[in-house]
C-alpha cells in the first residue's frame, strides 16, 4: 500500500475515500489492465473532498484537483459557446497518459447553492475508461448522500477563498505535527 | 529594424479597425495580468473588455470558481492598429496588433497553474493591492513573478489599486516593500507606479496602453 506520508489524514480517511478506493478495486478485478495514478473527488471549485487511498505519492493532489477542475470549466465554458446539450465528461489524452473528470452528482450547499461534484482520475493509456465511468456511475448516489450527511465536507465547500486558505495551513501543521510525532 | 528611438513612437494610436488587411505586418502579443489574490486583475480584464468591446476578436472567457475567484485565467483577444514611422525613411507603416489579455488566478492553491499562463508572455501588469493587510502578499507575488521574468527581461507595468480603501497603504511603503525605484518616474517617463482603482475603471487603460508601448519598444528596439 502507497504511504500516504505527505497528505493530510482527512483527506484519504473518510468515507468517500473508502469508495474511491472501492472503485479502483473494482476496475482492478473487473479489467486487470492498465495503471491509474490517482481517483479524486473535489468540487467545481477545486476543493478537494477525498482521495483514494492507494494514490500514487509522485502525483500532487492539488495539482490534480486543480487541472481537474480547470478542465471542467473549459469544457462548460464550450458547452456554452457551441450550445451544446449536457457535457457528459472531459477528457486530455497524452501520449502515456489519461486524464478524465465527470461530474457525479450535485450537492445543494445553504446559502451558496448548487455544486457539481467531479471525480478525477490520471491511469495509464492501457485504463478502460469506460469500466471507470460505470463505477463513477454505481457510486454517484452513495458519494452524493455522504457528502449531503457530513458537516465538515459541507462547511469545507462553503468555505471562501481566505477561509479555505486558514483551512489548508491547519492541514499542513497538522501534516507536520504528525511527521514529528513520527520522528520522536 | 523600423524604428530607432522611443520618440518615435509618439504617433503611436489606437482605432478601430475590425477587418485584417493583407498589407498590414501583423505582431501577436502575450499580456498578463498578475498579482496576489483579490488584487483586481480579473476586475482590469473587464473594464479593458467593456472599454475595447468594438475591438473583441473573441468573446472571452473566464474559467473561475462559484464565488468568481479565477480559478485558471481569464482570456480575451483584442485587435489594434497603429501607424509606426521609419526615422530614416520617413515612411508610415501599419501595423495590427493582435493581443491576448490574460489573468492568472491569484489563489495560492493554484499556484502550480500560473507558470503556465504566464509562458509565453510579453508584457505583464503586476497589480497590487493597497490594502495593509495584504503587503506581504503583493511582496511575496512580485518575487514570484520576479523569478519567471528577470532572465527574459519582459516588460512590467506596475499598477497599485484599490486606492480608494480607507487605509490605502501609501505608495512610498508598497515601493519600499517591493524593492522598486524611489523615483516617481522610469527613465522613459512613465510612471514607476500606476494608481488605479480598478473597479471604476481610473488607470485601467493607461496602464495598458503603457505596456504596450513597453512591448513595441522591446519588439523593435530589444
Amino acid at each position: 500500500m502507497t504511504l500516504l506520508n505527505s497528505i493530510p489524514k482527512i483527506l484519504y480517511k473518510n468515507k468517500i475515500s473508502e469508495i474511491l478506493s472501492e472503485m479502483r478495486l473494482q476496475y482492478g478485478v473487473l479489467s486487470r489492465h492498465g495503471y491509474i495514478y490517482g481517483l479524486i473527488a473535489v468540487d467545481q471549485d477545486a476543493k478537494i473532498i477525498a482521495i483514494d487511498t492507494r494514490f500514487d505519492k509522485s502525483l500532487n493532489y492539488w495539482d490534480l484537483a486543480s487541472i481537474g477542475a480547470a478542465l471542467y470549466g473549459v469544457a462548460k465554458q464550450g458547452q456554452d459557446f457551441f450550445e451544446t446539450e449536457e457535457l457528459e465528461r472531459g477528457a486530455l489524452i497524452y501520449k502515456d497518459m489519461q486524464l478524465f473528470v465527470k461530474s457525479i452528482t450535485q450537492v445543494t450547499l445553504r446559502e451558496k447553492g448548487e455544486r457539481d461534484i467531479l471525480i478525477v482520475v490520471l491511469a495509464d493509456k492501457n485504463v478502460n475508461i469506460g469500466l471507470i465511468i460505470l463505477q463513477m456511475n454505481k457510486f454517484a448516489k452513495n458519494i452524493k448522500s455522504l457528502i449531503e450527511e457530513s458537516k465538515d465536507i459541507r462547511s469545507t465547500l462553503k468555505m471562501n477563498e481566505q477561509e479555505l486558505k486558514v483551512h489548508i495551513k491547519e492541514l499542513k501543521k497538522q501534516l507536520f505535527s504528525d511527521k514529528l510525532g513520527m520522528i520522536s | 529594424m523600423l524604428i530607432k528611438s522611443e520618440t518615435d513612437f509618439k504617433d503611436f494610436e489606437m482605432q478601430n479597425l475590425p477587418d485584417l488587411n493583407k498589407d498590414e505586418f501583423l505582431i501577436p502579443f502575450k499580456i498578463v495580468y498578475w498579482g496576489p489574490g483579490e488584487s483586481g486583475k480579473t476586475t482590469n480584464f473587464l473594464r479593458l473588455k467593456e472599454k475595447f468591446d468594438r475591438i473583441k476578436m473573441t468573446p472571452g472567457y473566464s474559467i473561475e470558481t462559484t464565488d468568481g475567484r479565477t480559478l485558471w485565467q481569464d482570456s480575451v483577444f483584442l485587435s489594434f492598429e497603429c501607424e509606426l514611422e521609419d526615422n530614416r525613411e520617413k515612411v508610415a507603416r501599419k501595423y495590427r496588433i493582435i493581443v491576448q489579455i490574460v489573468t492568472c488566478t491569484g489563489q495560492e492553491r493554484f499556484l502550480s497553474t500560473r507558470e503556465y499562463v504566464i509562458d509565453g508572455a510579453d508584457g505583464i501588469v503586476f497589480v497590487g493591492d493597497s490594502d495593509p493587510e495584504k503587503i506581504e502578499e503583493n511582496k511575496r507575488s512580485f518575487r514570484e513573478l520576479s523569478s519567471f521574468t528577470d532572465k527574459n527581461n519582459i516588460p512590467i507595468t506596475v499598477q497599485l489599486n484599490k486606492r480608494d480603501i480607507k487605509n490605502a497603504i501609501s505608495l512610498k511603503v508598497f515601493k519600499k516593500y517591493l524593492s522598486l525605484p524611489r523615483s516617481d518616474k522610469n527613465p522613459d517617463g512613465s510612471p514607476v507606479v500606476y494608481e488605479s482603482v480598478a473597479i471604476k475603471g481610473e488607470n485601467v487603460v493607461q496602464v495598458f496602453e503603457d505596456l504596450i508601448e513597453k512591448m513595441l519598444y522591446r519588439y523593435f528596439i530589444g
